[in-house]
This record gives structure tokens, sequence and C-alpha cells, in this order.
């Protein structure tokens, strides 16, 4: 009875395993296809600015980003080298993720 | 069963081999990590006395403990002489890669995300790391702090990383000091001791891009999805606490409990029933071989079946060091067990504390290795023996095997027989028998009739016994580690430790039974929450009893032997112990009674001068000292008066810009606060217990909130506080303090002077009458300390109006001490203030990363331009002045500048 109920439990935990895990890993793997899929933005190339090339000037139209920021994008990029993504804004001090999104629909890297 | 006896003729140490050589491992240990010794050394000596024993062929036993003593110190030599030199901390240490510029890291998800401080921890086994556009090959391991997305799906994503896969993340990682101060744990030691080389955070999961998947699932992750998947099931079927109750118990995650709980649970001495270690592997242990020794008596399946459980399990808790550690105890102990070699059960103990410092030799001087060791060996060394010779004593009866009787005093026969004296048992050995005999027993044995009830009773007495035993042993560690005493925490452990196993298995009932029927799962999950209420009732009552012990300062300087010395009487108890036969013929042990008693006594007085501590404190010499320490951003300054009273103006805090937190009010996190691990640890350092003048300058969270800590841990004389205070939570919360612990609080305003041994401090704001309400930084408690030609200007986070208001009062602001006004914020500092006080050292305090990026250096220029050096807590850790009215010294607590210099008057 006990070998039997031991025997159960292993593979409940097998089945448990392999389900969950190959579950979980469909999911995310579809993400992340879709993540790594170019142009995946539907804003034309043509109207965003290039955060690696702008001068403080060009910067400053972008929404939500004045002259501080401007500077601060610039000097980050002279001091550490060009943004890979333009995600990597973020690294930039007082740059937050709400900002980010508000100016992410006309930024590009080239 | 019966295990093997050893037989008693042996030499001494034949039997026990094995702990000598345990502690000459620990010594080589201590002797490479804290002599200046070259490394490679230990590697010749090794060979050294390698030699003899190979060309002698034979090993006498002090080269065989000098052996062991020289691979102790070569085993802690080794990841010195042959570290990776692309390791990231030794990047970062290197200075190749710089602590907090950006970096683009690359590197494999080692453990499933956990939720953290507002998003996620994801630890990473780092590969590569580029900044700058230079690219290295990197090692080592760093944590990425993860914050909350508002994004759902990405944060999701993320939180579903499986283990293995690749990432990418562009952070700045952080690897330096912070809190500098004297007591205070430093940081990269705690990095260390996390066996990680840097920490990030990122401001949001877009940061980090998944690069790979692992192809093959891992049968960690498999346990760690388990795992996420039981701590979201408490949660959700669950209460509040008690999910974050059995989320620690269970799943090893305790960052959901709430801060009501943790502190009945440290408080009462049972916190480490929380925290996933030994007690709970040996009780998981402890039922599997029970269950497996119903299916079969081969210990080989034995060993395996609870094995490879017990490491599934410590695995699937998050595989933290403590947990693994329990895990190899464990093993080794069923190890012994497999092949019938159980010994003493001091040299299996001993074996463990070999192979887990040759795993981690650098653990010899971390809190839970030994904490964990000790109240192993308390348990090993002391209790069970006793408790098996005790036990001996009462169950004896006459038989071929034991003809004679204990040699023991009559009443510890009499305490013996009346615990474990089985009358049955000797019934049915008698009427085997062709002989009559009558033994005079106790008379009350007959009391426990009930079988049960004896045995229940007995078992009872054994765990208390243990329990005491245990923090006896321990009290030198808990006091050194977190300055406390727990007189009710043996019988709380008794209390909460069956409790909080039922509630677990309440849980996992719950969770197992909601596959099925939400209606069953919600009757289980009743019982949990109940089982929880139940648990915190004791230790809630001892906590209003106020029996729980207040907290204890360390004895500085040399006094600090005294936790040493606490334990030799312990180990002369643990050799008496070990020595006495009560069933030896002849002489009885006489000597061994009386050593042990004494011994007990010694340590009994020790332990009270430890929890007393008399003369911790600093002795008062005329000198008047005043120390800003090192909160990060915020403000804390420690004054010792000549005549030795205490002062402490503010007590750092964590600025909180989140207004209106999310979540239930009522029901506050734990988590580490400033006030507790910075500023009640720099004082406790010192040895203090006492703070005459608590005074808040303002009842912001960055100066205030650690006082809460700070009028908790401490006794108050009185609080000091501006008129003007804005009374918020933290405010309300001291009151609330204050009426507990029945101190006063006093609010101020200028004209309020105070003269205290010698010195006089002088209120120079708010203002009697204010006009205009003035802003919570305006409203700053500004008051001048004078002692003899020496004074000192706190300012908290004055601001213009603060600024221009003391000016113009014509009060004398000029001052040879000034703690800047606001962290060195441009909105403080005015020019005319800044020549008014005409200061010869300028003491800004703010850490030496600010979110608001305070100081701001145009103020520092004013100062210093106007003749005053500026002294940043952030860089040179805690600075110190003294002075004896005439002279001033000032020393800083990092000595990479400056320090020390004396000033010539």
């Amino acid at each position: 009875m006990l070998r039997l109920s031991l025997t159960s439990c292993l593979l409940l935990f097998l089945s448990f395993y392999f389900t969950s895990c190959s579950y979980g890993n469909t999911q995310i793997r579809k993400e992340v296809v879709n993540a790594n899929k170019p142009g995946a933005n539907t804003e034309s190339n043509n109207s965003k600015i290039n955060i690696n090339t702008a001068s403080a000037q060009d910067l400053q139209r972008l929404p939500g980003v004045g002259r501080v920021t401007a500077l601060r994008i610039v000097e980050h990029r002279e001091k550490y080298g060009h943004f890979r993504r333009p995600e990597h804004l973020m690294l930039v001090e007082g740059i937050s993720e709400e900002r980010f999104k508000r100016m992410s629909p006309y930024v590009k890297v080239e | 069963m019966t295990e093997p006896q050893i037989p008693a003729k042996r030499k001494p140490l034949r039997p026990l081999p094995l702990p000598a050589l345990a502690i000459s491992f620990a010594l080589g240990i201590t002797i490479a990590a804290y002599s200046d010794l070259y490394p490679e050394l230990w590697l010749v000596g090794m060979v050294i006395v390698f030699l003899p024993v190979i060309l002698t062929r034979r090993c006498n036993i002090f080269l065989f403990l000098l052996l062991f003593t020289v691979l102790g110190g070569a085993r802690y030599s080794i990841p010195i002489l042959f570290s990776d030199p692309n390791n990231l901390g030794r990047l970062i240490d290197t200075k190749v890669i710089r602590s907090g510029e950006p970096a683009i890291i690359e590197g494999r998800v080692k453990s499933r995300p956990e939720p953290g401080d507002d998003g996620y921890r994801l630890r990473l086994r780092v590969g590569s790391i580029e900044s700058k556009g230079e690219k290295f090959d990197a090692s080592g391991e760093i944590m990425v702090y993860v914050a909350r997305s508002n994004s759902q799906s990405q944060t999701l994503t993320l939180f579903d990383l499986p283990v293995g896969s690749g990432v990418r993340v562009a952070c700045r990682p952080i690897r330096e000091e912070a809190m500098q101060n004297p007591g205070v744990r430093s940081r990269l030691a705690m990095l260390s001791s996390s066996g990680l080389d840097a920490v990030c955070s990122v401001k949001s999961p877009s940061l980090v891009e998944i690069t790979a998947l692992p192809d093959w699932p891992s049968p960690i992750d498999a346990a760690a999805r388990l795992r996420t998947y039981l701590i979201l099931e408490f949660r959700r079927l669950l209460d509040v606490r008690t999910s974050g109750v059995v989320s620690a118990a269970i799943a090893g995650d305790r960052h959901f409990l709430d801060k009501q709980t943790s502190d009945l649970f440290r408080e009462g001495g049972t916190f480490h029933i929380l925290v996933i270690s030994g007690l709970h592997i040996t009780f998981l242990g402890g039922i599997l071989i029970w269950l497996l020794g119903l299916v079969s008596k081969n210990r080989l399946l034995h060993l395996f079946g609870v094995g490879a459980v017990i490491w599934l399990f410590a695995l699937t808790v998050g595989g933290e060091v403590p947990v693994i550690r329990a895990a190899i105890m464990l093993t080794v102990f069923l190890l012994a067990r497999t092949f019938y070699r159980p010994g003493t059960g001091a040299n299996a103990f001993a074996l463990t504390l070999v192979v887990l410092l040759i795993w981690r030799p650098a653990d010899l001087f971390e809190a839970s290795f030994q904490l964990t060791t000790v109240s192993v060996a308390a348990i090993l060394l002391i209790a069970l023996p006793l408790l098996t010779k005790f036990r001996k004593i009462g169950e004896w009866h006459l038989s071929a095997g034991s003809p004679f009787p204990p040699n023991v005093s009559l009443p510890l026969k009499r305490l013996a027989e009346t615990i474990y004296w089985n009358n049955t048992i000797w019934e049915i050995e008698q009427s085997g028998q062709i002989w009559k005999a009558s033994l005079r027993k106790q008379p009350f044995t007959t009391f426990f009739t009930n079988r049960l009830l004896r045995k229940i009773t007995a078992r009872i007495i054994e765990a208390v016994f243990v329990s005491v035993v245990v923090q006896f042993t321990m009290l030198p560690l808990s006091i050194w580690y977190f300055h406390r005493w727990m007189p009710m925490g043996f019988l709380l452990n008794l209390w909460v430790g069956p409790l909080l196993a039922v509630e677990c298995f309440a849980a996992i009932a719950t969770v197992f039974s909601a596959l099925f029927s939400e209606t069953l799962a919600s009757g289980f999950a009743f019982l949990a929450g109940f089982l929880n209420q139940m648990m915190l009732v004791l230790p809630k009552m001892v906590s209003d009893f106020g029996i729980t012990g207040e907290r204890v300062p360390i004895y500085p300087g040399f006094l600090k032997l005294l936790y040493f010395l606490y334990f030799i009487p312990i180990i002369a108890i643990v050799i008496a112990a070990h020595r006495w036969n009560p069933f030896i013929l002849g002489r009885r042990q006489n000597h061994l009674f009386w050593a042990g008693t004494c011994s007990a006594v010694i340590g009994v007085m020790i332990a009270v001068i430890l929890i007393l501590h008399p003369g911790s404190s600093p002795q008062p010499d005329g000198k008047l000292y005043v120390e800003f320490l090192d909160v990060g951003q915020g403000d804390a300054a420690f004054i010792t008066l000549p005549d030795g009273k205490t002062m402490l103006i503010d007590g750092g805090g964590r600025p909180d810009f989140r207004t209106g937190p999310e979540g239930n009010d009522s029901i506050k996190p734990s988590r580490t606060t400033i006030g507790e691990s910075v500023v009640s640890e720099f004082l406790w350092e010192k040895g203090i217990s006492k703070i005459d003048y608590l005074v808040a300058s303002h009842s912001d969270a960055d100066h205030m909130e650690g006082l809460l800590d700070v009028a908790n841990n401490f006794t108050i004389g009185e609080f000091w506080v501006n008129r003007e205070v804005i009374e918020n939570k933290i405010f309300t919360e001291l009151g609330e303090i204050a009426r507990q612990r029945r101190f006063v609080i006093r609010k101020l305003r200028r004209g309020d002077f105070f003269d205290i041994s010698g010195c006089r401090i002088q209120i120079l704001w708010p203002p009697e009458i204010v006009s205009d309400a003035l802003s919570d930084n305006d409203a700053s408690l500004v008051f001048s300390l004078t002692y003899g030609r020496r004074r000192f200007l706190f300012t908290g986070d004055a601001e213009q109006t603060a600024e221009t208001g003391l000016i113009q009062s014509d009060s004398d602001l000029h001052a040879d001490v000034v703690k800047v006004p606001h962290h060195g914020s441009r909105t403080s500092s005015s020019i005319d203030f800044v020549r008014v006080v005409s200061a010869e050292y300028a003491v800004i305090s703010v850490g030496q990363r600010s979110i608001f990026r305070h100081p701001h250096s145009e103020v520092v220029a004013r100062w210093e331009n106007a003749g005053a050096p500026v002294l940043i807590t952030g860089k040179r850790g805690t600075i110190s002045f003294i002075s004896d009215g005439e002279t001033l010294w000032f020393t800083t607590f990092r000595s990479d500048s400056d320090g020390g210099k004396k000033i010539e008057q």
C-alpha cells in the first residue's frame, strides 16, 4: 500500500514537472519571439529621433524632455558610448519608466 | 534498534578523533584569515608537514593535528591565490569597471525570479560584461532588482523565467561600501557572504532582455516552479499574516512576513523557526525516516530516499547557504547511520563541520554558521548525553546485563525514576525469571500509571531541558549578533514550534484540497489561520507583560573577551557530561558533579554580567564627543557630553517619495531599517543602552524614522522636537512608543536653553511667534551646543526661510562645526548664512549616492570658499569631533584622507 502511494507520488511529481516546464517555456518562447521580431513598432522610422546622433536641441523635441534631461542624455552618450536600444535611455539619471514610455514612440537607435 | 557501543578501554582520543581534527582545521582557517601571512606559505607548509608523514609512514597524533591546521589554512588561501581575474567583483575592485557606471551584463538565470521590494529579484551568473563599449568575459554572480512595471505582461514574462535562461541586462552594477560606521556590518562583507559580486537595480523589466531559453528544463527549475506555485497559492487561499508565516516556513521566502509577526518572533527568540535551516531539515528528515521505516528496514534505501527528498527540498526553497548546510549535516548523519557508525554523535558532527568548512571556509566567521554549530553542539554534546544517561538511571532494573544499580545520589535517582520508571517492563522481566526481587523505587513512580501520560510528560521535560541548554549555550552569540537575550525563549520555542508544524500541514492541505474543492480548501485555510493566531497568543502575552528582555549592547575593547570566556565553563560541562558514567563501580564520580555544577554557576555568572553589561558604556573623561553617522541619505549625530550623558540628534531613515503606499495599512511588511541595522548597531557597539536626550529636528522620514527603532531599543530620557512639528504618521507612532515606554516629549522653540554637564544648548529655531505656517523643513529644530570655547551648530533641514529668519533674529550663529542644512541642498546654505556662521568645519550628512544629487556642488564650493573644509559622511563614514572645550580634534572612520589631524589652537 505504502509502496504504491510512494510510487504514485513520484509519478505525480514527474508529470507535474514535465507538463509545467514545457507549458511555461512555450508561453515565454512565444513572447520572446514576438519581442525579437523587427518592426514591432508601428511608427514610421523617418519621424523618429536617433538618440545616438541627435543634438541636445533635437532631443528636447521629445515629450517630457527638457534642457536638463537632454543634456544628461548627451553627456551619458559621450561618457559611456552609444545606446544599444531605446530602452537604455532609462540608464540615464532622471529618466523613469513613465518618462521613457512617453518618448519611446519617437525614439530610435541606429 | 541497538547501536553498537564503543569499547570503553580505548584511549581517550581514539573514539573521538574527528572533533580534534575539526578544531585544528578551524584553527588553521582562523590563523590564515587573521594573520598577514602570505597565502603561499600555507601551501609550502602543507608540503613540509606532509613529507615526514609520507617518508616515515608513521603519523604522530600531533603531526596529524598540525597537518589539519595547515590544511585549513591552505583551504582558506586557495581562493585568494587562484581567484579568477575575470571575476566581476575583481573587475570592479581593480577599477576596470567602475561601480555605479552603466554596463550591459549577459548571463544566465541562477534561480527563479523572486518577489522583492516593489519588484523582483533576479540572480544571475555573469557571462560577460560590456562597459564603455568594451566587452569583457566575466564570472561571478549579480543580483538584479527589477522594479515592478505598470505593464503587467512584461513583469509576468520575467517572473516566469526558467532557471538557465540567458538574459542581457542594462544596469549600473554597484559594489561599494555604504553606511560606514563602527559596529555596522560592511556592505562588501554582506555581499560576499551571500555569494554575490555586485548588485544592481533596473527601473523597468524592459531593460532585461531574454536572449535564450534552456533547451531542457532542469529539475531545479521544476522545484522552483513548485515553490512559486505554493507561494502564490498561499497568498490566494490564506489570510495575509498566515500566508506570510507559511511562505517563510515552508517555501523559505520571508519576504511576505508582516512586521508585527516577525517582531514577535524576534523578541521571543523563536525567529529561527521561520528561517528554513537545521530544524526544518531535521524535522522533515525525521518524518521521512519514520515513513520509510514503515516500508522497509533497509538503511541504504533510507539514505538514498531521505537524502534525495532533503536535497530536492533544499534546492526548492532557494538553495540558500544555511539550508544546504543543514542538508549536508543531515546527509553525514544519515551516512553514519547507514554504516552503523553513529559513535557518540560528536564524531559525525565534527565530520560535518570539516565538510562544511572545506565547502566554504569563510563561513567560520559568519553568524549563521556559528549559530548552527553552537546550537547543534549544545544538543549533541550536552543535552543528549545527559538525557540518555538520565534515562538509563530512571529505567534501571535488575537484569543480567545490568546487575548493579546506578551509582548516583539519591535525589537524582528519585527524579529520574519519577520520569522514566516503567513498572510494566519490570513486571514482565520478572515474570520470566525464576527468582524474585523487590526494587526500592520511589513511591511517586506509580503517579504516572498511564503509560501515554508518562511518555508525554517525559517528552515535554526532555524538550524543555534541550531548549534551556541551547538557550544557555547560545547566549553570548545571541547578544553579540542580535543584542537580545530571550528569557522566555525556551518556553516560546516549545509553544510556537509544534503549532507552526501543524499550521504548515494545514496550509499544504489547503493548497492540495484546492485542486479538488474550494470549500474544503477554505475549511483548511480557516484552520491554518486559527492555528496562526493561536501560535501568536503566547509570544504576544510575553511581549505585553514585558518579559521579553531589553536589548543588550556589547562590551567594547578587550572586554569582548568575556564572550569567549563564556565558552570555557561550557566546554568543562561538555567534558564532564562525556566522562560521567552513572553505573561506575566503586567510587562515585563526585569530582565530575562538582566540576559540572561549578562550571554552570560560573557560566550563569558571566551570563548575568553580559546581560546587565555593567560598565559597558564609555567612562566620562570630561571631553565632548560629537559623531556624525553615515546613514546614507539622512541625518544622525550622536553626542557624548563631558559627564557621560548621551544625546542622539535624528536617526536616519529611508526617504519616502511614494505617497500612499499600496496595500493594507495595518499590515506592515518586515524590512531591515536604518534605525535598527545602522544607528542602533552603532550605539550597541559603543556599549550604550541609554540615551538621555533623543532629538528630532523635524518629522521627515530620513530624520525621524530611525528614531522609532532607537526609541524601542534603548532607554530614553526625554524626547525633543521642534514646536511646529508636522504630526505625520511617524510622529504619531513615536508618540505611541513614548507613551508605552514612558518618556516625555518636549516641544522646543527659540529662547529655550539647557545647561547640561558644562555644555549650553541654545535653541535658535523655530521662533516664538510664527506668522506664516512654516514648511516641514523650515520648521526644523536649529540649536547650538557650546562647550568651553567650542561651538557646534545643528540645523536639520532648515531652508532659506529659516536661514533668513535666523540671521534676522540676531542670534549668535557663529560655530566651529556646522552640520550643513538639508544634506547640502541648494535650497539651503544661502551666501549670507554661510558668511554669518563662518565655520571651521562643515559637515554634510548624505550618502555616497544621493537620489537628489545632494550635495549640490555650488553649496560645497560656497562653504569651502568661506574657509570651511567640507566633510561628507557618505565619503568618510562616521565623522567624529572631540573637544575638551579648548582644542578640537577630528577623526573619520575611513582613513583615506587627512583624518585624525589635530587642529592647532
